[in-house]
């Protein structure tokens, strides 16, 4: 096998290979980076130009484009709190008080070499591991998925800055939303309220863009009129870059086990990246020494959460090159292309066609580097984008995002989902809740809902729903991390009570003794 | 600890009791919506509409034992902002289907921004609203509907 | 602001004036093709592996656009509103065109207000189990399923789909109740049932051709029987006559005129006998077809009414 790596390294250096790749890395950045376009779209767009080259080629051009946009998606999440996929929702949470701090360039940093290290991880895990992998990966039935919703709606709770009952209840509301549209099994068709465009539901992007876009740019740029878009201006250096790399290298924990949430979730077939950087960045906050600074602007938020999205690429990739079973959307569209040069997945891959599937694993990892050259050098520019006044970037980024909206279902409706989403954000961070748990239920909805009813069906076919439901080893292990991610807040203040104690003990100490002393 | 009867005349509203209502009619409206659906497709609605109404009463109880308060707008001039804002953005997407993109996409570019500026209308701040509405839309325009081939919403009477 | 008035009139008036392409022959420009997919599906596959195709016999710019949404019922609620000139068309898929309108009452078009121009792709439907599976033929199933009513359960692609459809004509011609599980979509639904959560699946052709070593086929709704697996036999011979299969073609809307329809169909037709094309379809497990616009029609009619009366019985 090791001959196959590098017979696919050398197929990626070619000269002709290697610019179709950083090709696709920078298309792949702009594509992630462009609120409402989507690496599933940038894919989908560039296929049939693979079509004249050759299967190699074409791959390693998909392969950029792939790996560029897990990493595109921060720059907006970073600078203007707008995912550009909504793989990068965890991102804005860190990575947009970041900039707000004139850190911008810090978290653009974190954000290239996080996600190249998370790509790296996984495409290891991928190159030596695949076929068993994918075997586990089909282990994950129905009872499965509803309990890996559940357990990623336990996330709430950490992210509820405030009440966790308004978290919770945000959530709620976030799955009636997922359900407007084809039921996903029942197959009748709800809460359409007359429009038939309502049929395929509420498309999550422009939620995204409702949520987190607009009401950033409605309080701040509109309502108090503030003529940047952050509190303090950045000024990019290069000695910035370093400083970043330096200090993620000294957290080997944070990012490893982000790249490994990623490469897990990634091939639960279906899961995508939409939730891995959320389960990644939460974990990041559970096990950090110190939780309090998360959601106030630290590049460890940034680092998880783009570890993990990056590591999903190459996770979803595993069932499909394997079984044929995309992981994720853009899995299927390069199961596509894989078909269109009459490569199917299965052994053949890995045999007939060993070395173009090399070159395509090959040309992943060294996108993985070119992310990180292009993201470090390119964050001295990128950030200077918000330093632009607010009075011409914001109706730029609202134009932008009318275009993206559009440009994905081709139905004008979703510009006025995203426009009353935007409204309704806005109103909901007066209201002090932050519309995270909202899109959270948005996502998760669909998981939780097809995994509830085909457990239902099985359940019934097989004597009993209840038992169906737990009493299966992955549900089991998914059960135990919901029950303790439910506890683990009152744990977490139990300890910290515990610290505040011993601190109030030693600071009464010290005064008693010096009293004495005196 | 604030007594319950105090009320912060500078935050007279309560985001609890406003939130445990608002979520109240949202559930209320899809229960009612949603009572044809066969067993299959209405199992999941069921099981989520009684978690909503539980936790909104929830919030309603945590309202009125330990409340929030909040005031919407710090001035009158942010609320008369927001709403201008608001409008200019509804205008734009009024028109946008029935002028088509590129004349409301012009449009609404030059007149936010100007809205945006401080001297609205000096000559000088309106020629150069109208010379970077006109490079940096049409540039996108080019990108998207030319190279990329996104396709964009048309006017209603052009084709 | 009156200036500002004045120039946003006049950049209006020059984009509005300038769009209308100048009438000629057919086509004189690009044509859109929608999928009413989204990207990666079969559906698209087969419109990319066309497209250079299309582009060649029409001499003009072939566009693919998306719509996905509803299962394919947003973007043909689309094509019904747009103009019939020929500039757009629609990939169509059978039984969905024909099962929406029965089965949601209001899918936002009527079956008959799609004008088909070709089909030219067959999917057959087949039911299969899993290689180390106890059963090894229709005839084990069913007595498995008389033994147990409801205990197994099949896989399939939707709901009220090719899939589900032929589920309950099976089960009803065999005297049968099985559980009907389905999955948002084929590769999930294949998923589901490697990984032995269905006893059973209801599949398209190419996804079982793709995994004929981990499987065994136990029957396929076609007439004759299926080339990649001829020694599976077909419903009919078993004395149960089901035909199911999942048919892709091309329509464009109402009341578009024949000459230009005719058109269109010849260059789906051209491609559709391209030996290139045949042949890479029957490597993955399709059926090729060449039906025009006319046999389309009469094919898409005859299905109404045979299924008709299957929706009406189980839709609760």
């Amino acid at each position: 096998m090791l001959d196959f790596a590098l017979q696919g390294l050398y197929q990626v250096f070619l000269p002709g290979h290697f610019l179709l790749l950083v090709i696709g890395v920078v298309m792949g950045i702009i594509f992630g980076a462009l609120p409402g376009l989507t690496a599933t779209m940038g894919l989908a767009l560039l296929v049939p130009f693979t079509f004249t080259m050759s299967p190699a080629a074409g791959l390693i051009m998909l392969a950029g484009i792939y790996v560029g946009a897990m990493y595109g998606d921060a720059i907006p999440a970073i600078l203007i709190n707008t995912p550009g996929t909504p793989a990068a929702i965890a991102t804005t949470f860190d990575g947009f008080p970041l900039s707000q701090k004139g850190m911008a360039q810090h978290g653009l940093v974190a954000a290239a070499v996080a996600s190249a290290f998370g790509s790296l991880m996984a495409n290891i895990v991928l190159v030596l591991a695949a076929p068993p992998l994918a075997i586990v990966s089909l282990k994950f039935g129905p009872p499965e998925y509803f309990w890996l919703g559940i357990f990623g709606l336990t996330i709430i709770s950490t992210l509820s800055t405030g009440s966790v009952i308004k978290g919770f209840l945000a959530g709620s509301v976030g799955m009636l939303l997922s359900a407007v549209g084809m039921a996903e099994i029942g197959g009748d068709i709800r809460l359409t309220f007359g429009f038939p465009e309502l049929q395929g539901g509420i498309e999550l992007i422009v939620a995204l863009i409702g949520f987190f876009c607009l009401p950033e740019i409605l309080s701040s740029v509109i309502g108090k009129r503030r003529a940047a878009y952050t509190e303090k201006p950045v000024k990019p250096s290069l000695s910035v870059i370093w400083e970043v790399i330096k200090s993620l290298l000294r957290k080997p924990g944070l990012m490893l086990r982000s790249a490994g949430i990623g490469t897990v979730v990634g091939f639960a077939p279906g899961a995508g990246g939409n939730i891995a950087s959320m389960v990644s960045y939460n974990e990041a906050v559970r096990w950090d020494k110190n939780p309090e600074e998360f959601g106030k602007g630290t590049i460890k938020g940034v680092a998880a959460s783009e570890a993990a999205n990056s590591a999903m690429a190459p996770g979803s990739l595993i069932p499909l090159l394997t079984l044929g079973i995309p992981g994720s959307p853009p899995a299927a569209v390069i199961l596509g292309a894989l078909m269109l040069h009459g490569m199917r997945p299965g052994a053949e891959l890995f045999s007939t066609y060993a070395n173009v599937t090399f070159s395509f694993m090959m040309g992943l990892l060294v996108a993985a580097f070119l992310v990180t050259t292009i993201g470090c050098l390119g964050s001295v520019v990128f950030s200077r984008i918000i330093n632009i006044p607010s009075r011409y970037l914001a109706p730029a980024i609202i134009f932008m995002t009318v275009l993206g909206s559009y440009s994905i279902r081709n139905n004008m409706l979703d510009v006025w989902i995203m426009f009353v989403f935007g409204v309704i954000g806005y109103v909901s961070s007066k209201l002090k809740f932050h519309p995270a748990p909202i899109v959270l239920g948005l996502i998760l909805g669909p998981f939780v809902e097809e995994g509830l009813v085909q457990s239902m069906l099985a359940g019934q076919a097989a004597g009993s729903t209840f038992n169906y439901l737990i009493f299966r080893p992955i549900s089991g292990v998914l059960i135990c991390l919901c029950v303790l991610a439910l506890l683990w807040p009152i744990y977490a203040k139990w300890r910290s009570r515990q610290k505040q104690e011993i601190v109030t003990c030693k600071m009464s100490i010290e005064k008693t003794e010096g009293q004495n002393e005196k | 600890m604030k007594s319950r009867t105090q009320v912060d005349p500078k935050k007279p509203w309560n985001s609890d009791y406003i939130i445990g209502i608002l979520t109240l009619i949202i559930s209320a409206v899809v229960y009612f919506s949603t009572r044809e659906l066969s067993r299959l497709g209405g199992v999941f609605v069921d099981y989520v509409l009684i978690a909503s109404a539980v936790l909104s009463l929830l919030i309603l109880l945590k309202g009125f034992v330990k409340p929030e308060h909040i005031k919407f707008f710090d001035s009158v001039i942010e609320r008369n902002n927001v709403t201008t804002g608001i409008c200019i953005l509804l205008v734009y997407l009024i028109i946008l289907p029935v002028v088509g993109f590129l004349p409301s996409s012009y449009a609404f570019y030059f007149c936010f921004n100007l809205y945006l500026t401080d001297d609205r209308f000096s000559i000088k701040n309106i020629l150069f609203s109208a010379l970077l509405t006109s490079v940096v839309v049409t540039a996108f325009y080019f990108i998207f509907n030319g190279l990329l081939e996104v396709p964009l919403p048309t006017s209603m009477w052009s084709e | 602001m009156k200036r500002t008035l004045i120039m946003i009139l006049a950049l209006s008036c020059v984009v509005v004036f300038t769009g209308p392409a100048m009438a000629g022959q057919f086509p004189s420009k690009a044509i859109t093709y929608q999928i009413p997919f989204g990207p990666g599906g079969q559906s698209d596959l087969e419109a990319r592996r066309q497209q250079p195709l299309l582009e060649k016999a029409l001499g003009v710019k072939v566009i693919v656009q998306y719509k996905p949404g509803g299962g394919g019922s947003i973007g043909w609620a689309t094509l019904i509103k747009q103009k019939a000139d020929g500039y757009f068309i629609s990939g169509i898929n059978i039984p969905h065109i024909v099962l929406q309108p029965l089965a949601r009452g209001n899918a936002g078009y009527e079956t008959d207000q799609l004008k088909p121009i070709a089909l030219f792709q067959a999917t057959p439907i087949g039911l299969a189990v899993l290689k180390d599976s106890q059963i090894n033929s229709l005839e084990d199933l069913i007595a498995e399923a008389k033994k147990n009513p409801g205990a197994i359960t099949c896989g399939g692609s939707g709901t009220w789909s090719g899939h589900h459809i032929a589920h309950l004509q099976f089960g009803k011609m065999a005297g049968i109740k099985m559980t009907y599980i389905p999955s948002k979509g084929a590769a999930k639904s294949v998923a589901a049932f490697l990984g032995g959560h269905v006893k059973a699946l209801w599949a398209n052709s190419n996804d079982l051709v793709q995994h004929a070593d981990k499987i065994k086929v136990l029957g396929f709704g076609t007439k004759a029987p299926f080339a990649n697996m001829p020694d599976v036999p077909t419903f009919e011979s078993k004395g149960y006559k089901l035909y199911a299969s999942i048919d892709r073609g091309a329509g464009a809307p109402p009341g578009t005129p024949d000459d230009i329809v005719k058109v269109l169909e010849k260059a789906f037709l051209e491609i559709a006998s391209n030996p290139d094309v045949i042949k890479q379809m029957r490597k993955d497990g399709f059926v090729p077809l060449a039906m025009g616009a006319k046999a389309s029609k009469e094919y898409i009619m005859k299905k109404i009414p045979e299924w008709e009366p299957v929706v009406k019985e189980f839709k609760k």
